[in-house]
């Protein structure tokens, strides 16, 4: 499949002429008998014919009713469009119009519940649909023609009196996570989005993505009070357009929606963004393909610049078709692509983006940034549009002009877009006059204002492996981490006697997946030598860490670092540290983190389930990397770790809890994930670990050695006697 | 209204009668009168619809070869063959055809002399190099030939929109649609563009659809999926292929390879093109016959031999992958000739059409397993047995597992028990609406009534097919159920999560 040229749609009307009129056609040329060269073809002139206008009426609540006849199929469908969207939701609530757009339609009304209202539609073919976008939000209706009186009522009973039904909000709340889930999986949508980012701002209603903390806090009082602020009369424009006559249909819409009473004048500020994007170098890495995206650009233009008609002009001569430079030159010519695209966007309430994108296999990443870069300096100025490519390119939007309404749809989908916007009448008279006075000169004008090489937000998506050149050779890379932040640990829940029944049940399992009570039970120190990395703000660093605790509360570290060795050890009541010249005795507060630290293995946790301090209870399910787990929240002495164990075989893959970071400083959640499990002398230990802390890489762990039961030295824990006493640590 | 002319005022007449027809309101339009079929010498069939809503037409032409005709060695062919039909011929797209015809035997030639000594068992680095070069030097002269993208140049300038085409497994289709007044230019263009083809800038569209397989297979879990899935459901009838080709077949490749290819099958027997929009069959039927009876009759194109064997036993792969678990299973079934097909059309409406279907209130509105969960016939094609293909998007924190059982479930549900009279008027009354909602546009209809007119012989099977859908009963569904879903037919694939790092995707090339 070859990509599509997509054609742009605008608003357009007509002068208000109804009938449809046919003028004769000028003999075609099917008298010659040689077959021809095409350039000798003649053609007839098009015929004429005047496109059908909607009549527009204003009904006394502020509602505007636009009316279209077609009698082609027996079909009614109607469209409104409302005066709301994700542009005016908090920030905290991102999300909420789209679960309102979602739930308006499928949570009931006062007088039909969800299921009720969808047996009904179905099983008559009939469709009603509602959703939220930025700038607008929409209903619509399809219905064979028979059924549209009933199909209204529902219709106009949705729109007013809906009752946001729990069950029918928490599927959409399903489906919207499994999106937030899903967002990485495809590398078109993370570049999408976050270019858009680059350019709008991470913030901005045009960029900002909906998150888990975020669907979180969306509530039902919330969808009702969305929808008493903005679902009213004079925010609706309602267009119709079917097998039916005017009059009459507008008689129907007026008994259904004529006393509905208009609502409060609401003024929302308009959505922020950024005014200039920042130029530089991005990168995305992700691993799982042959391809890089890469896309650059910076702000474009709105719908009601004059400039329009210029920029039209030149988005078709840049990207616009398949003998546009774009497509010409980096996919026909240099093969570095299937798909590439560009131009200068536009929308009517904000500006769209200027960019250009394209996928190329790894190997031609540079390559393919090149050729971008080298089209976007050409266009705006080394090479400018030439007479010919601009001609040819109004040549093919006047030529196709006709496509704009060649269907009742088309015309009042346009329309309703005008209306909405408060564009003029005659814009569609006016658009194809303007597209006809547009010069060369014109064009290269506008490329050169509206696309500027020193601007471009660049940002490319894909692995690192293959590169035929590293990134930074445009400059330096900020990388960009799309890992998708984690829901926040709920609080925890009550305590029930059947949840703590059943968290006992399943710890048994987890000791079970320890090694067993027996191998547990007879844990009495464990060593362990490993290889970690942390991140820290002054960089990443490798470290040895040679450790050994004994149970109950003693333990030693040693950690070899690049600045020297740092021993850290904790005997019960007491700690003590040195790193170089400093020692000293353990702060209390670092040396309590420690002994939890212990407790925080499940190792020793599992030595403590007798305890009557310790409590473990059920909190759930979840599936860790397409693992199925159980989920425990354990209390020991009032510290919480919430543990993930496969139901398969009660292996601890994940545990949480929150403590300060690693660096000290205010407390957050740590999450540390357990892999590669080996036996060793009867106990199942991970030799790898990985942990974050609010949600970012902050170590990564390999055993390289570990031994159970190792005999131990009491003085392994004690304070060297040559330290000088009451030291002022 | 006022016609300007007697002839105006049939046309408008005749406009009117065909909006007029429809005696009830659920009936379907009657477009006996409207509807012409004109077959030429050649065996080229041509399916005229009038319909002059604005003055526009669409054409398709489908063509009766995908890559279901092709073997091993060669995948990705009839794709590659689409890509070539937009090169234009040695009128479009060429300064000088006897010049440029010269320089591309010559990068033929280097080609086959760099290929033969890359694909030595013991190959000379150095040769392969020089060669290599030759033949890059080959392609650069031959490239100064070039108008550029001429032929899509023209189709653009004239007014055209919607210009492409698609391959699939069973059969490839070019469309675009244009003003009306053009339609003469397009009969030349669609007549020359597969009469004389030109096979240009070939090795270069290579690259460009090898980054197509790459975009669409290997950078898409889904895509991963469904490539994986494909292959391992069929044993050996090539609906097993998939349809972009393989990365080593695409690097081999050759113009010869595409010139067999287009000689065998793209011959006018094999072809049909259907028109709609705002045409009078009496006034281009002159010039279909003046264009298009230039292309040669050629021979009937080879049926394909293999058939796949029953399927004997149940068929997993499960692709670790760092994307969100996604499940699909499917069962084999019979051509979409087959008497039992429209049962199976109502299976899927039963089964995932809407938020009343049966998987989309199990799976999500009362589980909560899964976001999506859907059915559907006709994969990876339809003209030759197939398969009925289930799937499901679990939702966060839920497995594959859970939705598979859920499936399981469903289907079982359809072999043991009757559906409801509730569910099956409700699959007659969707079908009926469905086909008056797709006569809504000229491309859309050209499309069908092309696939219909190849598939089943008839264009009228577009209209018709709903009396079949009438006509199924719930032994149907029960009957054709019990046979299709059970285990040793089924073929399961999924994606399970997994993060640790993988060997490289795809080739690599």
């Amino acid at each position: 499949m070859r990509e599509r040229k997509t054609m742009r749609i605008t608003a357009i009307r007509f002068p208000a002429v109804l009938a449809f009129i046919i003028c004769a056609a000028v003999g075609l040329s099917s008298l010659h008998a040689q077959v021809k060269d095409w350039k000798k073809i003649k053609f007839p002139s098009m015929r004429t014919f005047t496109v059908p206008q909607p009549e527009r009426v204003a009904l006394d609540n502020g509602m505007v009713v636009l009316l279209l006849e077609d009698h082609e199929l027996p079909l009614v469908e109607l469209t409104a469009r409302i005066r709301t969207g994700s542009g005016v939701e908090p920030a905290a609530k991102a999300g909420l119009a789209s679960i309102f757009g979602q739930v308006w339609r499928t949570g009931g009304t006062k007088t039909m519940n969800g299921d009720a209202i969808d047996d009904f539609l179905e099983s008559r073919a009939a469709v009603v649909e509602t959703g939220a976008g930025i700038s607008a939000t929409f209903a619509t209706v399809s219905s064979l023609k028979e059924d549209f009186p009933e199909v209204l009522k529902v219709f106009s009973d949705i729109l007013r009196n809906p009752v946001f039904d729990q069950e029918k909000i928490d599927i959409a709340v399903n489906l919207e996570k499994a999106g937030i889930a899903r967002r990485n999986d495809d590398p078109t949508e993370i570049m999408q989005r976050e270019f858009d980012k680059l350019v709008y701002g991470p913030d901005s209603p045009y960029a900002r993505t909906t998150e888990y903390a975020t669907i979180g806090s969306i509530t039902r009082d919330d969808l009702l009070a969305f929808h008493k602020k903005y679902v009213a009369p004079n925010r609706i424009i309602l267009g119709v357009r079917g097998d039916f006559v005017r009059a009459e249909m507008l008689d129907q819409l007026k008994k259904t929606f004529g006393a509905w009473a208009a609502g409060p004048a609401v003024k929302d500020p308009p959505p922020v963004y950024r005014t200039s994007a920042t130029p530089g170098m991005n990168f995305v890495r992700k691993d799982d393909m042959t391809q890089s995206n890469i896309i650059m650009g910076h702000l474009g233009i709105e719908e009601n610049n004059p400039d329009i008609f210029a920029v039209e002009v030149l988005n078709e001569a840049f990207g616009g078709s398949f003998s546009a430079r774009l497509f010409n030159n980096v996919r026909t010519k240099k093969g570095l692509a299937y798909r590439v695209r560009g131009g200068v966007g536009s929308d009517f309430d904000h500006p769209g983006t200027f960019n250009t994108f394209m996928t190329t296999k790894v190997e031609t990443t540079a390559a393919g940034i090149d050729a971008l870069l080298e089209e976007i300096s050409a266009i705006a100025g080394t090479k400018p549009p030439t007479a010919e490519e601009v001609a040819r390119a109004k040549e093919s939007i006047l030529e196709s002009f006709v496509f704009n309404y060649d269907s009742t749809a088309e015309i009042l989908g346009q329309q309703l877009t005008y209306e909405y916007y408060g564009f003029p009448l005659d814009y569609l008279a006016k658009y194809r006059e303007n597209i006809e006075k547009v010069t060369t000169e014109d064009v290269a004008r506008v490329a050169k204002k509206y696309i500027h090489r020193d601007q471009l937000a660049m940002l490319v998506v894909g692995p690192v492996k293959g590169q035929d050149k590293p990134l930074d050779t445009y400059g330096k890379v900020a990388a960009i981490d799309i890992t998708i932040p984690e829901p926040a640990a709920a609080a925890a829940p009550a305590a029930t006697p059947a949840s703590l029944k059943q968290g006992r049940e399943v710890f048994a399992k987890v000791v079970d997946g320890l090694g067993g009570a027996g191998a547990v039970d007879s844990l009495t120190a464990l060593k362990t030598l490993s290889d970690m990395t942390l991140n820290t703000p002054g960089g990443q660093f490798a470290l040895k860490v040679d450790a050994t605790f004994a149970l109950p509360d003693r333990v030693r570290q040693e950690v070899a670092t690049p600045m020297g060795q740092i021993v850290m050890l904790v005997n019960g009541a007491e700690g003590y540290m040195k790193q170089g010249p400093n020692e000293g005795p353990l702060p209390p507060a670092q040396r309590e983190e420690i002994l939890r630290s212990i407790w925080r293995n499940p190792l020793a946790l599992a030595q403590r389930r007798d305890d009557s301090a310790f409590q473990v209870q059920y909190v759930g399910e979840e599936s860790i990397e397409g693992t199925p787990c159980d989920v425990l929240l354990a209390t020991l002495n009032g510290d919480t770790l919430k543990l993930w164990a496969s139901k398969a075989d009660g292996k601890v893959l994940r545990t949480q809890y929150r403590a300060p970071g690693a660096m000290g400083g205010p407390p957050g959640d740590h999450v540390m994930s357990f892999s590669d499990f080996r036996k060793v002398s009867g106990l199942t230990i991970p030799f790898k670990s990985e942990g974050t802390f609010d949600g970012k890489p902050q170590r990564s762990s390999v055993i390289q050695e570990v031994v159970v039961n190792p005999p131990v030295d009491a003085a392994l824990f004690t304070a060297p006697q040559a330290q000088a006493a009451g030291g002022s640590q | 209204m006022r016609p300007h002319s007697r002839r105006a005022a049939a046309l408008f007449a005749a406009a009117l009668l065909t909006a007029a027809l429809p005696a009830a309101a659920q009936d379907v339009p009657n477009l006996d009168k409207t509807v012409t079929v004109h077959t030429l010498e050649n065996g080229w069939t041509f399916i005229i619809y009038e319909r002059p809503v604005a003055p526009v037409f669409s054409f398709a032409t489908y063509v009766n070869v995908g890559s279901a005709q092709e073997v091993p060695g060669i995948t990705g062919l009839a794709h590659m063959f689409e890509h070539m039909a937009f090169k234009g011929t040695p009128n479009i797209g060429t300064r000088d055809f006897k010049g440029e015809k010269v320089a591309l035997d010559k990068v033929n030639e280097t080609y086959a002399a760099y290929d033969a000594e890359r694909r030595k068992a013991s190959p000379d680095a150095a040769k392969v190099k020089t060669l290599e070069q030759a033949w890059k030097k080959a392609q650069e002269d031959a490239d100064k030939f070039i108008v550029s993208n001429e032929f899509d140049d023209i189709i653009d300038r004239n007014g055209g929109v919607e210009l492409n085409a698609g391959t699939g497994a069973d059969s490839t289709t070019y469309f675009y649609s244009l003003p009306s007044n053009k339609a003469e230019l397009w009969a030349y263009l669609e007549s020359e563009r597969f009469l004389q083809p030109v096979f240009r800038e070939f090795y270069k569209e290579r690259d460009v659809v090898k980054e197509e397989r790459r975009m669409r297979t290997e950078s898409q879990p889904i895509g991963r999926l469904i490539e994986q899935f494909i292959t391992t459901a069929y044993n050996a009838h090539p609906y097993g292929q998939p349809v972009v080709g393989h990365m080593s077949d695409l690097d081999s490749i050759t113009v010869e390879d595409a010139e067999a290819f287009y000689r065998r099958y793209y011959v006018p027997s094999n072809m049909v093109t259907a028109i709609v929009g705002d045409v009078k069959a009496k006034e281009i039927i002159p010039i279909l016959d003046r264009y298009f009876s230039r292309v040669p009759k050629g021979e009937a194109p080879p049926q394909l031999r293999t058939v796949e064997p029953p399927q004997i036993a149940e068929k997993i792969i499960r692709i670790p992958d760092p994307s969100q678990p996604i499940y699909a299973e499917a069962y084999h079934k019979g051509a979409a000739t087959d008497p039992d097909e429209p049962v199976f059309d109502a299976i899927s409406d039963v089964l995932s059409n809407g938020r009343t279907s049966r998987l989309y209130r199990r799976l999500v509105r009362d589980d909560k397993i899964a976001v999506v969960a859907a059915a559907l016939t006709g994969f990876p094609g339809e003209k030759y047995p197939n398969l009925y293909l289930v799937y499901a998007v679990p939702a966060p924190g839920h497995t594959n597992e859970e939705s598979r059982d859920a499936i399981r479930a469903e289907l079982e549900r359809l072999k043991t028990e009757l559906i409801t009279d509730e569910e099956l008027a409700m699959v007659k009354t969707r079908a009926k609406a469905d086909l008056i909602r797709s006569m809504d546009t000229n491309l859309g209809l050209a499309v069908n009534l092309a696939e219909s007119h190849t598939l089943f012989g008839d264009w009228k099977n577009t209209f018709d097919y709903v009396k079949k859908i009438e006509a199924v009963t719930k032994e149907d569904i029960r009957r054709v159920a019990a046979a299709t879903f059970v285990e040793t037919n089924r073929t399961v694939g999924m994606i399970v999560t997994e993060t640790e790092a993988k060997p490289d995707k795809g080739s690599g090339q």
